[in-house]
C-alpha cells in the first residue's frame, strides 16, 4: 500500500477512535512534525509541548480530514505548524542566536529509514516547490521562507529585513502569488 | 489596481495559512471560514502548497515522553508509552538541490542554530505546563462537531485548578458569554466561571464545593447566556455542550 494511503487509512481510523492507528500514525509522523515545530519554536521543550497538543488534536479531529484536504501529512504538519504559531504569537523568545548552520547538519544527521514510495513522492513535492521557489525574486523567497520557517509576522519581517513594511507586505503577497501559479503549472 | 475578489480571498488564506495576517485580520477570516466553503477550499489548498516546506526537514525522533503526553490527555491506553521508531518515517529531503539548501540556511541559520542553544536559553513555558508535574485527576473533553472547536478540562491532582486548554476560536456573539458548569451524579449544576472561547491556556481555582462535584459520574455543561447574567449562579440560557468527566489514572 503506498505510504500515503497508509497514512490515509490510519487517519481514518483514528476518527472511529482506532487507538492502535493513532499509535502507528504518531509514530510514523510524528519526528517530521517534531522537526518542524523545532525549526520554529527553537526550543525542544516548546517544541515538544506543541506536538503533544497538536496530536492531541489530531486525535480530536481526525473525523474532519478528508482527502480533498490533500495529502495526510501535510495536513498533519499544517496542525502542528498552527500551534507553533500560536504559541509564538503568545510569547517569543528574545535571545540572540548565533548563526552555526554547519553544525546543525552534524546535529541532524541521524537519518530515518525511509519507505522508497514515500521518499519518492515526497521529492516530487519538494522537487516541485523546489522549483517554483526559484522563480520568485530573491526578497520574495526570503520573506516566504522566514515566515514559514520562524513564524515571523509582517513587522517582524520587517525588522528583520530591514525594509519598509509595506514593502514586506507586497513581497509576501506577490511572492505566494508567484509560488500559487508555478505549481499550479506544474500540476497541469 | 484594485485585484480581483478571488486574488484578494487566496491571499488571505495563505497569509493565514503562512502567519502573517495580524490578529483581527486572522480572527475574521476564521469566522468567515465558518460559512465560506470557498475560503475552506483555498484554505486547504494553501495548506497542501505551504506543508511541502515542512516536508523539507530532516525528521527528528521526538522523546518517549511526548507520547506519553498524548496518550494521557486523550486518555488512551498506554500499553506502549514508548513508540517504536517508525517503519514507514516520512522522507527528508535527501536530494534537495544545494543552491535551495543555501536560501534555506540564509534564512533560517537563526532559528535552526537556536535548536542547539535551547538548553541555555530560558523560555518562559506555557502556563498550563506548570501542571504537568502532577497528573490531572479527571479531565472532560468539550467538542463542538459542527466548527470542530474541542476545549480539554483537566482539573490538577490535588483538585486545586482546573485547567481549560481551548483549542481554537469559536465565536461568541457580542452579548453573550459562555459559562461552564459542574453537575455531580446527583446535583444541581455549580457555576465554574466563564468558559474562555479564544485559543490558550487557563487555569483557575477550584473552590472546596466544587471539588466535592467533581467525581467519575459528574458532568460538565456550557450554556451561552446573555452577559448581564454575570452574578447569577443558576444557568439561564442556552445549554451548550454536556461533556461527562472521566476519572485519570496516569
Amino acid at each position: 500500500m503506498a505510504e500515503r494511503e497508509q497514512l490515509a487509512e490510519w487517519l481514518a481510523a483514528t476518527a472511529r477512535g482506532d487507538e492502535q492507528a493513532f499509535k502507528r500514525l504518531y509514530a510514523a509522523t510524528s519526528p517530521q512534525l517534531y522537526a518542524l515545530l523545532l525549526r520554529i519554536l527553537r526550543s525542544p521543550e516548546r517544541a515538544q509541548d506543541a506536538l503533544q497538543d497538536a496530536y492531541v488534536r489530531i486525535w480530536q479531529k481526525a473525523d474532519t480530514y478528508s482527502p480533498e484536504r490533500g495529502a495526510p501529512l501535510t495536513w498533519l504538519l499544517s496542525i502542528a505548524r498552527y500551534r507553533a504559531l500560536d504559541l509564538l504569537r503568545r510569547r517569543r523568545p528574545e535571545v540572540a542566536m548565533p548563526e552555526e548552520p554547519d553544525r546543525v547538519a552534524t546535529l541532524l544527521e541521524d537519518e530515518q529509514s525511509l519507505s522508497p514510495a514515500q521518499e519518492n513522492e515526497n521529492q516530487q513535492s519538494l522537487a516541485a516547490i523546489n522549483a517554483c521557489l526559484a522563480q520568485l525574486s530573491d526578497e520574495q523567497r526570503e520573506s516566504v521562507l522566514l515566515a514559514y520557517y520562524e513564524g515571523l509576522t509582517h513587522q517582524e519581517l520587517a525588522e528583520r529585513m530591514n525594509a519598509p513594511l509595506g514593502t514586506v507586505k507586497s513581497w509576501i503577497r506577490r511572492g505566494l502569488l508567484r509560488l500559487r501559479d508555478c505549481l499550479a503549472e506544474g500540476s497541469s | 489596481m484594485t485585484m480581483p475578489e478571488h486574488d484578494e480571498l487566496d491571499l488571505i488564506a495563505a497569509e493565514y495559512v503562512l502567519g502573517t495576517l495580524d490578529p483581527e485580520e486572522a480572527r475574521a477570516f476564521q469566522q468567515r471560514l465558518v460559512d465560506d466553503a470557498a475560503a475552506r477550499t483555498r484554505l486547504a489548498a494553501w495548506e497542501q502548497r505551504l506543508a511541502r516546506l515542512g516536508l523539507d526537514l530532516e525528521p527528528v525522533e521526538p522523546p518517549a515522553h511526548v507520547w506519553e503526553g498524548v496518550a494521557r490527555h486523550t486518555g488512551i491506553a498506554r500499553t506502549e508509552s514508548a513508540v517504536s521508531s517508525p517503519a514507514v518515517a516520512p522522507a527528508a529531503a535527501a536530494n534537495d538541490a544545494p543552491r535551495v539548501r543555501r536560501w534555506r540556511r540564509l534564512a533560517m541559520a537563526a532559528s535552526v542554530a537556536a535548536v542547539l542553544l535551547a538548553g541555555l536559553a530560558v523560555y518562559e513555558l506555557p502556563l498550563w505546563h506548570e501542571g504537568a508535574t502532577s497528573a490531572p485527576s479527571y479531565a472532560s473533553v468539550i467538542y463542538d462537531k459542527p466548527t470542530g472547536m474541542s476545549w480539554l478540562v483537566t482539573s490538577t491532582a490535588d483538585g486545586r485548578k482546573l485547567s481549560v486548554e481551548a483549542m481554537g476560536d469559536f465565536n461568541v456573539p457580542s452579548g453573550k458569554m459562555l459559562r461552564m458548569w459542574i453537575k455531580s451524579a446527583n446535583g444541581k449544576p455549580e457555576l465554574i466561571g466563564q468558559l474562555p472561547h479564544t485559543r490558550g491556556h487557563y487555569t483557575m481555582p477550584l473552590s472546596a464545593k466544587l471539588r466535592a462535584q467533581l467525581g467519575d459520574h459528574s458532568e460538565i455543561m456550557v450554556s451561552m447566556e446573555d452577559t448581564s447574567r454575570a452574578g447569577t449562579t443558576t444557568p439561564g440560557g442556552k445549554l451548550m455542550w454536556v461533556a461527562p468527566v472521566a476519572h485519570r489514572t496516569g
